[in-house]
């Protein structure tokens, strides 16, 4: 019985492994508790205030079709319901996605996320707004914008397994469309006070596209 | 196969940094195993002489109960220790009495994949019972047992870590999992076969040994 246990235990563990390296569904949901972080993820920004995210390309958009672009954002949890394991559950929503798109000569698109669709929960499957069109600053008007759906395909916690989500950890949203796939990372803001919020201003260096 | 080999690999290499691991799951495995044969001793020697049977009721009840106890607890260890191993990796800290917390934590989503679990399995063992009409006696009844039990053992490969990583739900640990195996087959066959395969021989293997032993 110790001995079947023990090789049961050794291949829960190469299972877990391989399921930790390959699981590329939506993995957190109501009610999940982890996954691994994504590939390439960023060192945790100090403080709470920035947020980057690396958007995809997209055949409908006009710009550039590999140009990557970051985008700002910020995750907070929508409501502070944990499981019994004492980790995030629940939903997540982003409150703001400001796009400074300082992009050199017009060839970067802004995009910004708008609409009431980021207030209150977010879930999978959920479609929103985004707008997104040609400027050459963030200070541009919104003329010559068009609107595409997305939907929310994923959210991602980083790594909140040992302590319990908590302010400063870094989130990821994927968003996908009509051939458009987002990934936008941000921090999870305070949840004690919901109605508390610090713009995402993004350092967004043209220099590191 | 080789990437199958590097996991488990992995796996022991996580014992070594947290022997506790191991530890807590033998003690599991053998309070699960020490109460079941007790229990099942006692109910042989109350089946000859009735007489002897009466000061063996309570210790029988009471056993009986610590089985159902421990039972339950292992169910949510099939998830903590999930977790445990994830913690490992992580470098988060880890120990018994954490386990202990997950453990209960996790029984009511793998109650409810165990319940999820009989759904399937019955059917298909209705099935393979029915296919084995030829065969007669118990063996019939072992054959559909382990047949069906193997399969849904092959099923549920990715399903248990579905649930103890990714969703509370067990239906969609379910539909989760079983993409997941047909998305990466044959590349998870190794971690698909082996484990199910290798445990059912261990078992028959164990049995093998003690009925030898047993005359002695």
């Amino acid at each position: 019985m110790v001995l079947a246990g023990l090789v049961d235990l050794t291949a829960k563990g190469a299972i877990a492994s391989f399921y930790l390296r390959n699981c590329s569904e939506p993995v957190l949901e109501r009610g999940s508790l982890s996954l691994p972080p994504a590939p390439n993820w960023p060192a945790p920004y100090p403080g709470w205030t920035a947020a980057d995210a690396k958007v995809g390309t997209a055949p409908a958009w006009q710009g550039p079709a590999a140009d990557p672009r970051f985008v700002g954002s910020a995750v907070r949890p929508a409501r502070r319901r944990h499981d019994p394991l004492g980790l995030p559950r629940g939903s997540f929503s982003v409150e703001s996605m400001p796009v400074p798109a300082s992009a050199s000569s017009g060839t970067t698109y802004a995009i910004a996320i708008r609409g009431r669709a980021l207030s209150g929960d977010l879930r999978l499957g959920e479609e929103f707004e985004m707008a997104e069109g040609p400027v050459a600053s963030w200070t541009g008007s919104s003329e010559d914008q068009r609107s595409i759906r997305l939907r929310i395909a994923e959210i991602r916690i980083a790594d909140h397994l040992a302590a319990g989500l908590s302010v400063g950890e870094l989130a990821e949203l994927v968003l996908v469309g009509d051939g458009t796939r987002i990934v936008t990372r941000g921090m999870i803001l305070h949840s004690a006070h919901p109605q508390r919020f610090e713009q995402a201003t993004p350092d967004v260096d043209p220099g590191n596209r | 196969m080789a990437e199958f080999v590097g996991d488990l690999q992995r796996a022991l290499l996580s014992w070594r940094r947290h022997p506790f691991l191991p530890l807590v799951t033998a003690a599991v495995a053998a309070a699960s195993g020490l109460y079941r044969a007790s229990a099942a001793s006692m109910t042989h020697d109350c089946v000859a002489p009735a007489t002897s049977c009466g000061h063996h009721a309570g210790v029988l009840l009471g056993l009986s109960e610590l089985s159902f106890g421990v039972g339950v607890f292992q169910l949510g260890y099939f998830g903590a220790v999930r977790l445990w191993y994830l913690r490992i990796w992580r470098g988060a800290s880890t120990g018994p009495a954490q386990v202990w917390v997950d453990s209960w934590a996790y029984i009511g989503r793998f109650l409810r994949l165990g319940a999820l679990a009989l759904l399937i399995e019955v059917p298909f063992f209705l099935v393979v019972d029915l296919l084995a009409r030829p065969v007669h006696g118990n063996a019939r009844l072992i054959t559909a047992g382990t047949v069906s039990a193997v399969v849904l053992d092959l099923m549920l490969t990715f399903v248990t870590p579905a649930l103890a990583y990714s969703t509370g739900s067990a239906v969609t640990a379910l539909r989760d999992g079983l993409r997941m195996l047909r998305r990466h087959w044959p590349a998870d066959a190794g971690y698909v076969l082996v484990p199910p395969l290798a445990l059912q021989a261990l078992v028959r293997l164990i049995r093998a040994v003690r009925s030898l032993v047993a005359p002695w």
